[in-house]
């Protein structure tokens, strides 16, 4: 990320002092990204506000424990993926899959022009967010971390807590086990 | 005719380039089809994953975070007065624990001031020789009749029986 204003690490200095304002510069240029991370993980608007919101308050109350030089995001994504993972213990059940995004799929993907397409595509992605419910949480995590696409496989790793061949190991397979579940669920043979 | 694994088309999808799988993909169709299934997969992925809540959401979203660390960080009532003063004196009625513990208390003094009148009922009437020990015994509870023994002056207690209905002179 490179953002205009003061570098990350002069910011991430001054909250250590308990700069307030420099603080709240950080959420303004992490909370998009903090908050795609949260709706990856919890499919659900209502939760990924409530998460990503925690997120930074937890971040602010261990900001004097981070280690100025290193990158914020994998961080702020690692405090993120641990509440969501005790979100789905609390609740003793996995994310939540709305229908939001299915309802909202035509703006926001474009696909409104061809009405068999936009069917289609609505249908597979309805069987796609289901079969990925199914999948095991770490394999979601390491998915939905990947599928943002603003992550390396080291800062993946980082946000895990986890070395990076468990990453590419956990994303091969849980790529292989969606493929298979997608596979089932539409009558294929894998 | 070995083929790629999934891992290895995985990491190929992630940009990983080996001289070994790019030469099988050069020559195998299986292969290249399965790397372009994966790649669609993670691209309705990436779709299904992805949700933006607009520029309104996030004009605020710092002041929101700034409010519920204030908000955390708010002392606590520093003691039960405090938290009476803070409620009001009947807060407590909209309390579920302090109204339970309330019927609790209310249940306990009930119960204690049926025993006494009990005790006293039973206790005046052997004393005065009107009731037998048996008519006693056969209506008291065991509980109720420890308690009467315990009312009991001590030369009074072979009177009182040992279980209901059993005694019988």
């Amino acid at each position: 990320m490179s953002p205009a204003g003061p570098p990350d690490d002069a910011l991430i200095a001054a909250a250590q002092r308990g700069d307030q304002a420099a603080f709240a510069e950080i959420v303004r240029r992490y909370q998009r990204a903090v908050y795609r991370v949260a709706y990856a993980l919890t499919r659900n608007a209502a939760d990924a506000d409530d998460l990503a919101q925690e997120t930074f308050v937890r971040a602010w109350g261990a900001i004097g424990r981070f280690e100025i030089g290193q990158p914020l995001y994998p961080w702020l994504a690692r405090i993120g993926t641990n509440l969501a993972y005790s979100l789905f213990r609390t609740r003793k059940r996995r994310p939540e899959t709305p229908l939001e995004p299915l309802l909202e799929a035509g703006q926001q993907w474009g696909v409104e022009d061809d009405p068999a397409e936009h069917l289609a595509r609505s249908e597979r992605d309805e069987r796609l967010r289901t079969c990925f419910v199914a999948l095991a949480p770490e394999h979601q995590a390491v998915l939905a971390l990947r599928a943002i696409k603003d992550l390396s496989y080291d800062e993946i790793a980082q946000a895990l807590n986890v070395p990076v061949g468990t990453v590419m190991s956990r994303l091969s397979r849980a790529r292989a086990d969606l493929r298979r579940r997608m596979q089932e669920g539409s009558g294929e043979t894998p | 005719m070995n083929h790629l694994t999934d891992e290895q088309l995985a990491a190929r999808l992630d940009g990983s380039r080996s001289p070994d799988a790019e030469g099988h993909l050069a020559g195998c169709e299986e292969c290249r089809a399965r790397l372009a299934e994966l790649s669609s997969l993670d691209d309705a992925l990436a779709r299904a994953l992805d949700h933006d809540p607009g520029e309104a959401y996030f004009a605020s979203f710092a002041d929101r975070v700034a409010a519920r660390i204030a908000q955390d960080a708010a002392p606590a009532p520093a003691s039960a007065t405090a938290d009476v003063t803070r409620r009001g004196l009947f807060g407590w009625w909209n309390s579920p624990r302090a109204l339970a513990w309330a019927g609790g208390a209310v249940a306990v003094v009930a119960v204690a001031a049926l025993a006494v009148v009990i005790t006293r009922d039973h206790g005046v009437r052997p004393l005065a020789g009107r009731t037998a020990p048996s008519e006693v015994g056969s209506t008291a509870a065991p509980h109720g009749a420890n308690e009467l023994r315990a009312t009991l002056p001590p030369e009074r207690g072979p009177g009182v029986p040992q279980r209901p209905g059993t005694a019988r002179r």
